[in-house]
């Protein structure tokens, strides 16, 4: 379920548009918990929530989810 | 999505549409409960496993009926007190899925408590009912736990419902459910393996194996999703 590969600055743009886990939720049509595993990275999300993340937060899947380094 | 708060009328509606639901399976589920326990200890008794459960289906029929009677009326009001209108109102629903994840992760571990008091009955009880089969309260065990499961399945909060599976099935329970799923398996294929050689030595014990295997089949996802699940919990709201 979790990648190591993966890293996300989903908390990030959230805190920065003022929104929280809730709120964010419910604007993508997921359960609270959903963001809370993808933003501590145990959880990976599909391509599709990672792009209504992305659209929900008003940037990019790739701005929102990165390969880390080694 | 709708974001419009429901009217009172609306919300009116729904519970008279829920009574009528919710008095309606109590038609339907307790036949059904009744009609299952009767067949079920008539294929026991003809397979000889054990001659002291229900002799005939009134027999079989009254606790499932009692039990299921009770435990519907109550979760049906508890159904009108407070969450009848989460089913018909995304929004409100998704407002509140937290609290209904967690009130499923309850029921989960209610259930597999019942199961296994229920599997430990059979096997420490079955025995004796073959030697005197006169004496038995295992029927009305296995009728509370029947209505258990009947009650879950047909009313509860709700929870089998299109539209509140629909609410709660997101991307990541679909995924825990599916880890939980693949890690029973495992755990059950090592039980077998284990039990297997248990068996070997001790063939008297197979009844009982089975039936902790059955059980274990059963309880290992369960107890699994319902870890997982509390894992996820937390966060920052």
């Amino acid at each position: 379920m979790a990648d190591p590969r993966l890293g996300n600055r989903l908390r990030e743009f959230r805190t920065q548009r003022g929104l929280t886990q809730t709120q964010l939720a419910m604007q993508i049509g997921v359960s609270r918990k959903t963001i809370n595993t993808v933003e501590n990275s145990i959880f990976v999300p599909s391509t599709v929530l990672a792009l209504n993340l992305a659209h929900a937060l008003k940037t990019s899947v790739e701005e929102l989810f990165f390969l880390l380094k080694n | 999505m709708n974001d419009e708060p429901l009217t009172g009328e609306e919300i009116r509606n729904w519970r008279r549409q829920n009574f009528w639901r919710g008095f309606g399976n109590i038609f339907w589920v307790a036949p059904l409960a009744a009609v299952t326990t009767g067949i079920g200890s008539k294929v026991l008794e003809e397979a000889g496993v054990s001659q002291g459960l229900p002799a005939n289906v009134m027999h079989a029929a009254v606790g499932p009926l009692f039990f299921l009677l009770t435990i519907n009326a109550y979760t049906w009001l508890l159904y009108l007190k407070q969450d009848g209108h989460e089913v018909i109102h995304e929004r409100l629903l998704r407002q509140r899925v937290d609290r209904y994840q967690t009130r499923w992760r309850l029921a989960l571990i209610a259930f597999v408590a019942a199961a296994s008091w229920l599997t430990f009955q059979i096997s420490t009880q079955i025995d004796k009912f073959v030697r005197d089969p006169g004496k038995d309260s295992l029927p009305f065990m296995y009728a509370a736990a029947m209505a258990s499961l009947a009650a879950m399945a047909c009313q509860g909060p709700g929870y089998f419902r299109p539209a509140m599976r629909k609410g709660l099935n997101d991307e990541l329970m679909k995924n825990l459910r599916r880890q939980s799923v693949v890690a029973g398996y495992f755990c059950v294929m090592f039980l077998l393996c284990a039990s297997f050689a248990v068996i070997l030595f001790r063939p008297d014990l197979t009844v009982t194996i089975l039936l902790w295997l059955i059980f274990a089949g059963a309880a290992i996802p369960l107890l699994g999703y319902t870890f997982l699940d509390w894992r996820a919990d937390p966060g920052d709201g």
